[in-house]
């Protein structure tokens, strides 16, 4: 069992001059899912990308372990970060088989060995699709692809995992398999596993933290249930709703209106 | 799911090993018909010209032995031809596979960014300047500078790449730019070409695989191996390009490194390949794709088969182009193209799936 820490300091992020993330601090924890929620354009994905190192932030710093990510070569942080980008169509003719390999693509020596192999299976058998092997990525659906794509992250067992809208492809029954997938890992290995998503629904069942992200601030952190309320939806996603507690303790929101004309 | 479970799932060590080995072997197997058919078709542009030699009567010159006019045409005239396709067709074909790949764009060929417009103005300039001063140098000195100046273009491109990025878009967008200033430096000196150095210019431009000498031949060898082995040591950082950026990113490759490395590592492939022979169009186009169609775009085999196919196509147009006109050989780059292409739009329709549609 992994113990980690993920510790985002004081972080600022602008592409040209327009800032997209401001003094963002947030921490994640290990065996934990923290969402990350918040209108368009409230630096969600961007937020993500700088924890996985993909972009160099103005000010501020993100660590991983204690380590500084934004001082390690991609190499190191592809093996403790894993990154999965909003879905995007593939036409590439390879196997599903070698493109979940190409997840570990950093281990892999000169002939792959049956131990790479093995991960890969086993991970494609977790996810259900290990029917797909043979098959090439331009030969699959939306959502076939986006469960090669999960494989593909989840193969190398990083210590941290983010997600970008990972299951706005799939349908409702891979949507809950993936999700229950992604929960079972993260308490199971002990990874910190951040998910931004516009599905409230789904991120308030799974996750145990919610980061609220408006225009670039933290609007608020913490526990789902503090954070979940009226007047936060009010005024980071402008609209009225209800939130009850259904029968399981997941807390259910029923949008009313919106309050912008 | 249409799929019988049961096969695999008494042991999952040897179904997914298995599975891995089917996926190999097909490609495995497709890989040695095309080297086998590209040894057949070499011996056979070795084979026909004026005098029409035997396998064995080739064998035997080869191996410096028999008819000693058969070893003069062997060894001084279909030899280095016959190389000569089989490395730049193989050149172009790994070329044009590397570009496609790192510019994630079916469209692109080692010609794309003006690698070869900057061979021709290289080659233009030198005919223009030193046809009369060094007529014995000639041949050298057209290729010298072909070269230079096809550096020259990659260099540019991947300075101005390299200042925003390196993104395909920005690649593309220079590598286009550089192509339209070179062929017009290249038309304002035929401009002022005299008759006689724009008709060579024109010659040269077609391409031709007659001008390539054991030198030559030499010097693109070792270009070719060190620049093979290489790509395949990358060969799973550049498999993963075709992912697109953020997904390549995600899994830790360091794609604007890994983009412009392959670049500088493509120019210098195709600018020895087209310094000596010409601009032989369509072959790093089509090879890659014919490679694709048959292998997928694993680069384990998808590099191989595309080296392969280009040198079968290349090889396949140097058989061409001795028998349009008997005792003549046509351009060949010339030829490429219009055999080439009617095939190759057959087989894209005849496609499903990938860029195929």
């Amino acid at each position: 069992m992994k113990n980690v820490t993920v510790k985002v300091d004081n972080l600022s992020f602008g592409y040209n001059s327009e800032k997209v993330l401001k003094n963002i601090n947030v921490e994640a924890k290990s065996g934990e899912i923290t969402g990350v929620i918040g209108p368009n354009a409230a630096g969600k994905s961007t937020l993500l990308k700088c924890i996985a190192g993909m972009l160099e932030p103005d000010k501020g710093n993100v660590f991983v372990n204690g380590n500084n990510v934004q001082k390690m070569q991609n190499k190191k942080i592809s093996k403790i970060v894993s990154y999965l980008p909003q879905d995007q169509a593939s036409n590439v003719v390879l196997p599903v088989l070698e493109a979940v390999l190409l997840g570990k693509v950093h281990s892999l020596c000169w002939k792959v060995t049956e131990k790479d192999l093995e991960e890969a299976w086993n991970i494609l058998e977790k996810l259900g699709i290990d029917y797909l092997a043979e098959r090439g990525l331009n030969e699959l659906s939306g959502g076939q692809n986006q469960m090669v794509n999960i494989a593909q992250s989840l193969i190398g067992m990083p210590d941290v995992f983010l997600l970008d809208e990972p299951t706005s492809s799939l349908d409702l029954r891979h949507q809950i398999g993936v999700m229950d997938l992604i929960k079972n890992i993260t308490q199971d290995e002990g990874i910190s596993t951040l998910i931004s998503s516009h599905n409230l629904e789904q991120v308030v069942r799974y996750a145990d933290k919610l980061i609220v992200l408006n225009s670039g601030c933290v609007y608020a952190s913490g526990d789902v249930e503090s954070i979940l309320t009226t007047d936060m939806m009010k005024s980071v996603y402008g609209v009225e709703s209800e939130i009850e507690l259904t029968k399981n303790g997941v807390p259910k929101v029923t949008l009313l209106s919106s309050t912008e004309r | 799911m249409g799929y019988n479970m049961a096969e695999y799932s008494e042991e999952t060590g040897p179904g997914i090993k298995d599975i891995y080995s089917k996926i190999n072997n097909r490609k495995k197997l497709l890989v040695s018909i095309l080297g086998l058919l590209c040894v057949a078709i070499f011996l056979l542009d070795i084979a026909i010209g004026s005098s029409w030699l035997s396998i064995k009567e080739i064998v035997f010159a080869m191996l410096q032995e028999g008819n000693r006019i058969n070893k003069i045409i062997v060894w001084e005239v279909r030899l280095p031809m016959s190389l000569a396709a089989l490395l730049v067709g193989a050149s172009l074909g790994i070329a044009g596979a590397e570009m496609q790949t790192i510019l994630d764009n079916p469209l692109a060929s080692p010609y794309t960014l003006g690698v070869a417009a900057g061979a021709g103005f290289g080659a233009a300039l030198a005919i223009v300047v030193g046809v009369e001063a060094l007529p014995i140098w000639k041949g050298t000195l057209v290729s010298l500078s072909a070269f230079l100046f096809a550096l020259v273009a990659s260099l540019m491109i991947y300075y101005i790449a390299k200042l925003k990025n390196a993104s395909k878009e920005m690649m593309i967008l220079a590598g286009i730019a550089i192509l339209f200033l070179f062929e017009s430096m290249l038309s304002l000196l035929q401009y002022f070409a005299t008759e006689d150095a724009l008709q060579e210019i024109v010659f040269w431009l077609m391409g031709s695989l007659q001008r390539s000498t054991w030198m030559d031949l030499g010097i693109l060898f070792f270009i070719l191996v060190p620049a093979s082995l290489w790509l395949t040591s990358k060969r799973w950082e550049l498999t993963s390009l075709r992912l697109g950026d953020e997904r390549a990113k995600g899994i830790g490759i360091d794609v604007e490194g890994l983009r412009l490395r392959t670049l500088i590592v493509v120019s210098l492939l195709t600018a020895v390949a087209v310094s000596f022979t010409g601009t032989i169009g369509f072959i790093g186009l089509v090879g890659p794709h014919i490679a694709r169609m048959l292998v997928g775009e694993s680069q384990r085999f998808f590099l191989t088969a595309s080296a392969l196919a280009g040198a079968i196509l290349l090889l396949g147009a140097s058989i061409g182009s001795k028998l349009v006109i008997p005792g003549v050989i046509f351009p060949i780059g010339i030829l490429t193209s219009l055999i080439g292409i009617p095939f190759f739009i057959g087989l894209i329709l005849t496609q499903r799936g990938g860029y195929w549609g």
